[in-house]
């Protein structure tokens, strides 16, 4: 059985549910929005095991051969935002289902420590440099002559955030931060310039699309996806660096300088594929259900 | 330079350093230090990284080892921040931490991970899975969402079992606890580990886990500092 924890409004989410559902898996679909309504039991000796309930359904998560979550901060929802911020019913199954997640022997996509090396985007880049990717300069100061010293090395400098909230990127422009005065440590970083590339890595498979945007941030503009082939040596590193990091999927941000010669902005472990999904390109989604769906054959009795 | 990074209220953090202090350079290092004083971090070139601490220009190859006592960073250490600004400034500094720790190239008790400054595993159900998969015995414990409440405040019979492992040497306990808790922190790749084991009818079965140095154990202390002046002798 296959496990999916997330919410059918979320795309990329459900584009999984859609496929597994076709292909006639047998699937547990925990509806993420019932979080409130949902347990989970943990109990370690004689042997370790975790217990599900949603609604009228129960599971024993041992049974699950593969996973899919894709959580969200259960605080934002009406029925649970309200209540003390000490720990509340929703954190604890939180908790529990990725302690889980962690430690079962089922395929996870992704585990949570996997999904946790993007919440310090440096200590992600250190890891990604050792398979062989290029990562920019960055500098953490609050000392504007440090900054401005880094700006005239590079020229052209973008500032965002350190952790996975609020990850807007802006390019500096440093008349402004002399008006700024005081300030905390920030992130600043060399601004590579050339074609945003896109690539979701599934196991040993990669699928790449290129972006065309006038925006720093592509997100948050007009942008336009095209097939991209990477390099096969890139494309080779883009899996490694994928497995390095302990995912199975993994939404990967690279901007090509020259044919071959990308860097990688960021390794994103829970990535909304579905907006990149271009007509001609393989389906993400069909990739992750084919990851999920290896793991429940290899779990079932012959 | 041995830095001792810590809250800005760890009293005995400060005591530790000044105690440091009397064979080698050893300061506090906090998140209030980060933000007030003047920081150049860089990646991925972390050795020309420096830090300013209390007037002093501290360069990173010149840390010669660091204590981690900090386990996570609050939005309440930031006090210094506005409230609205608090929990995004926990998530930042949680994140500069992770990097610079994790990137630091001399020795760091406990080095951070991804998913936590001291070490792998935060959660007692994380160790009592590590622990079941070396088949080192652990505790009957139960959690539930339901009961969390009395989950948390569940506490085994009669006087637990302390074990305290340091860099690869027991500090205080002996007997298969000792040796269990050496393997797991061997298992989880931490210098510092401090375990509860609780009697049962196999001898003795792991409870709890913390990677956090508790400097009000005299010999968690001592081994600390017999540590630092090792570090402060390999200059």
């Amino acid at each position: 059985m296959i496990l999916l924890w997330g919410l059918l409004q979320d795309d990329t989410f459900r584009s999984v549910h859609d496929v597994l559902h076709r292909r006639g898996a047998r699937i547990a679909f925990v509806n993420h929005a019932d979080i409130g309504r949902t347990s989970v039991e943990y109990q370690s000796a004689p042997d370790p095991g975790y217990r599900l309930r949603s609604g009228d359904n129960r599971y024993e998560l041992e049974a699950m051969s593969a996973a899919y979550l894709r959580p969200y901060d259960h605080r934002l929802y009406d029925d649970v935002k309200l209540r003390e911020r000490n720990v509340s019913k929703p954190d604890v199954v939180h908790h529990l289902l990725m302690s889980w997640a962690e430690h079962t022997a089922a395929t996870v996509i992704n585990r949570p420590s996997a999904e946790a090396t993007n919440q310090s985007k440096l200590f992600q880049a250190m890891a990604i440099r050792q398979f062989g990717l290029k990562v920019p300069e960055s500098l953490v100061s609050n000392d504007a002559e440090e900054i401005e010293r880094f700006a005239a090395v590079h020229e052209r400098v973008i500032y965002k955030s350190m952790s996975s909230v609020r990850s807007v990127v802006e390019e500096l422009n440093l008349q402004s931060l002399s008006a700024l005065g005081a300030m905390g440590p920030a992130l600043f970083q060399q601004r590579i310039v050339g074609r945003n590339v896109r690539v979701h890595v599934v196991g040993e498979e990669t699928v790449a699309c290129a972006i065309e945007s006038d925006a720093t941030d592509y997100r948050y503009g007009k942008a336009r996806m095209t097939p991209h082939v990477l390099p096969d040596e890139v494309a080779s590193r883009c899996v490694n660096v994928t497995r390095g990091l302990g995912m199975v999927l993994s939404g990967i941000d690279l901007i090509a300088i020259a044919d071959d010669e990308y860097y990688c902005l960021e390794v994103n472990p829970s990535p909304a594929f579905s907006a990149f999904q271009t007509a001609s390109s393989r389906s993400i989604a069909d990739l992750v259900a084919d990851k999920l769906m290896a793991a429940q054959t290899m779990k079932s009795p012959l | 330079m041995i830095l001792v990074v810590c809250s800005v209220v760890d009293d005995a953090a400060v005591k530790l350093a000044e105690e440091i202090r009397s064979f080698a350079a050893a300061s506090v290092l906090t998140c209030r230090d980060l933000a007030m004083s003047k920081c150049a971090l860089r990646c991925p070139d972390v050795v020309a990284s420096e830090i300013n601490l209390h007037g002093h220009r501290v360069m990173a190859n010149e840390i010669r080892g660091a204590v981690n006592l900090l386990p996570a960073v609050f939005p309440d250490e930031l006090y210094f921040y506005p409230d609205s600004e608090r929990e995004y400034q926990a998530a930042e500094f949680h994140a500069l931490l992770t990097f610079f720790l994790a990137a630091l190239p001399c020795p760091v008790v406990n080095r951070p991970t991804a998913t936590s400054l001291v070490g792998p595993y935060s959660s007692r159900s994380a160790w009592l899975h590590v622990a079941s998969n070396l088949t080192i015995p652990v505790a009957e414990v139960r959690l539930s969402s339901e009961d969390w409440a009395n989950s948390q405040v569940m506490q085994a019979p009669g006087s637990p079992i302390e074990v305290v492992c340091l860099h690869g040497a027991v500090l205080s306990g002996s007997g298969p606890p000792a040796e269990y808790a050496c393997r797991l922190a061997a298992a989880a790749g931490v210098e510092y580990l401090r375990a509860s084991f609780v009697r049962n009818d196999v001898g003795a079965a792991l409870f709890s886990v913390s990677t956090v140095p508790n400097l009000r154990d005299a010999a968690t202390r001592d081994g600390l500092i017999r540590l630092c002046h090792r570090w402060a002798g390999a200059q």
